[in-house]
């Protein structure tokens, strides 16, 4: 590259110097020709200055002038003359003419140059003078004489002159020749200089016509080149075009996709100048298009926003603070802004290198808001929108901690609604979630603002109360809790009943909120097993209790019940014919390790483990069993639980165990629980149907200690109706109580129904209700319940006894 | 006979001829008078009119007669420029009939020089006998002075024209 570069240079200095030597040569071509002109000119003169007046030939006339006057002097003078005087005269004035020739013009300034010939010129003109004095007397022969002797040393004088004229004639000649030929030499070294040039030219020119040729090759090529490049420029025009067009079908992209981001962004420089922006910046901040020119300073966008409305100067302020430090320390964070019309925007900060950096908005509020439900959700419960378990036990902490702080107490109470499965099995799901969110707002209700009411699940409600004063307070509110769980519902037209059991438990601080859980759970536990509808509070041996429940369970599980369970039977006396009519059969269990439990203790654990199904089971087949040997005459009665007729098809256990027993159905009477028809049931009402068309008895046990309302009386068709011992204990002071009683006897008496009044423990009960016109009686008056081998025995005693009276 | 003889008489015959055709030319040519004052120019050879032998001879009033010229000019002979009055040449040709190429003009001290006709009209050259207003003695070159107007034309100031420029012009030749 550098030796073409070198190269050119070359040529081109070449070049240039050919140029100013032809440049020379041509002003030499002119300056000589010029001159070889003026030389021409000059020559020419010169040529001209030779042909000009010959002097010698003027002395040479003036010499034979001179001859010829002398001649025709002499010739006057011979005798005959031969001469006249004019001719003499005449001769005469040829020769003054010629003196005066002599003197003047070229010939002077000859005569002056060579001193004899001035001598010469002046001799003879003063001889021409003085013949002149006496020329008009010539022809007198002296003076002709004289003329002749004045002029003959003239003769040689005048040849002399012309001699020298010649002389000087030649030697102008040679001069002038000199001159000539001098001019000659320059003309001729002029016109070799000339053809020089011309060569030198030609020379120039050919060498030009070389470089030219040679630049003409490298023009080609260059001009190959420049094709070339020239295509390859297209080329690359094309993939320009094609690189723009791409640039352009990206940057479209580029667009679309900026515009179509779900967050907002800004693009600033090192100046703190908006570079890039998207449309989703207008949207979340209300701003316009205009608003968002790329130039504009970062002072300036949070003053558009204020301006816009999105915020107030304060938050402004706060985000510029934050947000200059990010740009300070070049770090990158992300920022929490709330806008005025509640939304919340999450500002995520970029430095980029070379001092700018790029931030997106993101609109958060619905993830927050999502977040917020979360956290909700994941601290309440969705069907009531109480807080849960979570919840209630950070709340509960804090209440303690607070309450413990100044010195009061706190309770936690553990509710559960009665026999809610049953309302759920019957009346469906939706009622029965209906039917929580109606015992949560009563319970909200009911309770004060700081107290926290929670759903644990199911149907367990917790209540935390702080800032007790003592448990006074805790108990108002169980008691009202109570009360206001226990009023109707009316859920999807159907009037449904519930009640709680509340376990309570109060503390003034010093304990752990897990255990004060448990303790009202195992308080809660407790008042179920007291018969429900009940609070309890929470007892340290309850516990205990709780512990031997959860035996129970176990082992009512896996008890062998032949092995470990028993039957005794209370006589149910007939009033007007003092007979046995039925034996109550009574379940009881005699555990290996815990002895005796009572009934009160395991039917429950039974009902709630549904182990009451094989019980129940077990229990009518040891009646059908004993039917067997007892007398015709005598039924056995055997309770039914609720649970039997839910978890089981008791119709057809009573069914088969009857068939596999042999056994007549009418000497099996069943024995209902008022609490049973709380649950309005189809199913139940069908099966109590068929069990007696079995040909069972049905009887209604507890009449009166629940919510039977007397049409229960009439729509399940029962043949007994058991009155509760409640009714008859105060029967000989209260006649409150006398009055119901005999209106439940007119009631049964009137729907065709037995009565049997339980619990008869004296005379005066007997008297009282057999006056009233009750059927039957049982009690201790008559019997305490006796195991199967006594029964016979027994029999034979109340036979002799009434035989006997 | 010998050849020159011949040769002579034949010409002699051939100008008699001539003469005899001429001679009703010649005779005829009464224009040209006889010079009255002393003859200054005589000018022979092939000319038609004549007052003489087959010459012209002039004086001075007959030349003056003859339309004259004036040339204002500078000379080699002369300091500065001079102012020539004369017969113009042209006219003096035809006046005498002059049928010829050149003119043989014979100076008073016998030099002789030829001169083309064909200048006369060309050039307008004079042959002068005044200068500056006046005659001019033999002794300054008179009475007659060829003069041609150097100073109009470069070429007439070189030794062919100033050879021609004879003075104390005697006579002219026509041939």
């Amino acid at each position: 590259m550098s030796a073409s570069a070198a190269e050119t240079s070359g040529r081109r200095t070449a070049s240039r110097v050919v140029q100013t030597v032809l440049t020379i040569c041509i002003v030499a071509l002119a300056v000589s020709a010029l001159y070889i002109s003026v030389l021409a000119f000059k020559r020419q003169e010169a040529l001209s200055q030779i042909f000009r007046y010959n002097i010698a030939f003027s002395a040479s006339q003036g010499m034979n002038e001179l001859l010829r006057f002398r001649q025709r002097l002499a010739g006057m003078l011979v005798d005959p003359p031969q001469a006249t005087k004019q001719d003499v005269s005449l001769r005469y004035q040829i020769l003054v003419s010629r003196m005066d020739l002599f003197q003047s013009g070229e010939f002077l300034g000859f005569v002056t140059e060579v001193p004899d010939s001035r001598e010469a010129v002046e001799e003879m003109a003063s001889v021409v003078r003085r013949i002149g004095t006496f020329i008009d007397d010539i022809d007198k022969p002296e003076n002709a004489q004289l003329a002749l002797e004045l002029t003959e040393p003239l003769e040689r004088k005048m040849i002399a002159l012309a001699s020298q004229s010649n002389e000087y004639g030649a030697t102008a000649q040679a001069r002038d020749q000199r001159e000539l030929l001098r001019l000659h030499w320059i003309f001729s070294i002029l016109a070799l200089g000339l053809v020089l040039s011309g060569f030198i030219f030609v020379a120039m020119l050919r060498w030009q016509h070389r470089l030219q040729i040679s630049v003409q090759r490298r023009l080609k090529a260059t001009n190959e080149d420049l094709l070339r490049t020239r295509a390859e420029l297209a080329e690359s025009a094309a993939a320009a075009r094609r690189a723009n067009e791409e640039l352009i079908t990206q940057n479209l992209l580029f667009n679309t996709a900026l515009n179509n981001m779900s967050h907002g962004l800004c693009m600033f420089d090192a100046h703190q100048k908006l570079i890039v922006s998207n449309q989703k910046m207008e949207s979340i901040y209300g701003l316009s298009s205009d608003q968002l020119k790329p130039g504009l300073s970062f002072p300036d966008l949070l003053d558009s926003m204020v301006a816009a409305g999105a915020h107030d100067r304060d938050e402004a302020e706060r985000i510029s603070a934050l947000q200059s430090a990010l740009i300070r320390q070049n770090r990158s964070n992300t920022l929490i802004q709330e806008l005025d019309d509640g939304r919340t925007i999450l500002i995520s900060h970029q430095p980029m290198k070379g001092g700018g950096w790029v931030a997106t908005y993101e609109d958060i509020t619905e993830r927050h808001k999502a977040q917020a439900q979360v956290a909700y959700m994941a601290r309440h419960d969705t069907l009531t929108d109480l807080p849960n378990r979570l919840m209630m036990r950070e709340r509960l902490e804090e209440i303690l901690r607070l309450s413990s702080e100044r010195a009061l107490s706190t309770a936690v109470m553990c509710i559960d609604l009665d026999n809610f499965k049953g309302i759920n099995d019957t009346l469906g799901h939706p009622a029965g979630d209906a039917l929580l969110r109606e015992v949560a707002r009563r319970i909200k209700a009911t309770v004060r603002e700081t107290d926290v009411v929670a759903r644990l699940g199911g149907d367990e409600f917790v209540v935390v109360q702080g800032n007790l004063d003592g448990s006074d307070q805790a108990v108002n509110l169980v008691k009202r809790l109570i009360a206001v769980i226990d009023e109707p519902y009316l859920i999807d037209g159907h009037q449904v009943l519930t009640g709680a059991s509340i376990g309570i438990v109060a503390t003034t601080g010093g304990e752990e909120a897990d255990d004060l859980l448990m303790q009202a759970d195992v308080a809660l536990y407790q008042a179920k097993a007291d018969g429900r509808g009940v609070y309890r509070f929470y007892e340290p041996d309850m516990n205990k209790r709780l512990q031997r429940r959860r035996t129970l369970e176990t082992e009512l599980r896996a008890a062998n019940l032949d092995e470990q369970f028993y039957l005794v039977f209370q006589p149910i006396i007939d009033l007007d014919a003092n007979k046995v009519t039925t034996f109550e059969a009574l379940l009881r269990w005699r555990h290996p390790v815990h002895g005796e439990v009572s009934p009160d203790e395991f039917i429950p654990i039974a009902e709630d483990t549904g182990a009451i199904v094989p019980l129940g089971e077990w229990v009518l087949r040891q009646v059908c069993l004993e039917l067997k040997s007892l007398p015709e005459s005598i039924c056995i009665a055997a309770n039914l639980s609720p649970m039997q007729f839910k978890r089981d098809d008791i119709v057809e256990t009573v069914a088969r165990v009857l068939v596999e027993t042999d056994t007549p159905a009418h000497r099996l009477e069943l024995e209902i629980t008022e609490t049973l028809l709380l649950e309005d049931n189809r199913k139940l009402h069908v099966d109590l149907k068929r069990l007696r068309k079995l040909g069972s008895r049905i009887s209604l046990d507890d009449f009166g200690t629940g919510y039977s309302s007397l049409s229960y009386l009439q729509r399940f068709a029962f043949d007994k109706v058991k009155i509760d011992r409640l009714f008859i204990k105060d029967i000989a002071k209260s006649a409150d109580q006398a009055a119901i009683v005999q209106t439940i006897v007119n009631l049964a008496f009137t729907l065709g129904m037995t009565t049997v009044v339980e619990g008869v423990e004296t005379e005066e009960q007997l008297r009282i209700i057999r006056a009233m016109g009750c059927d039957e009686a049982q009690g201790h008056l008559f019997s305490k319940p006796i195991p199967s081998d006594a029964i016979v025995g027994y029999l034979a005693e109340h036979e002799r006894k009434r035989t006997a009276a | 006979m010998s050849t020159t003889q011949k040769f002579i008489r034949g010409w002699t015959a051939a100008l008699a001829a001539l003469m005899l055709l001429a001679a009703p030319v010649l005779a005829q040519d009464a224009t040209l008078p006889n010079p009255e004052g002393d003859v200054i120019l005589t000018i022979d050879g092939k000319v038609g009119a004549t007052n003489g032998e087959g010459v012209a001879d002039f004086d001075l009033a007959m030349l003056e007669n003859l339309k004259s010229g004036k040339i204002t000019t500078t000379t080699p002979w002369f300091n500065g420029p001079v102012e020539f009055e004369g017969v113009l040449l042209a006219d003096l040709m035809e006046s005498v009939k002059a049928d010829g190429q050149e003119v043989v003009v014979t100076a008073l001290n016998d030099y002789q020089a030829p001169v083309p006709i064909a200048d006369f009209a060309q050039y307008g050259a004079i042959l002068a006998y005044k200068r500056d207003g006046n005659y001019m003695p033999v002794s300054d070159k008179g009475p007659l002075f060829i003069i041609y107007p150097y100073d109009s034309d470069v070429e007439l100031s070189t030794q062919k024209f100033y050879s021609r420029s004879v003075w104390q012009v005697r006579r002219l030749t026509v041939r």
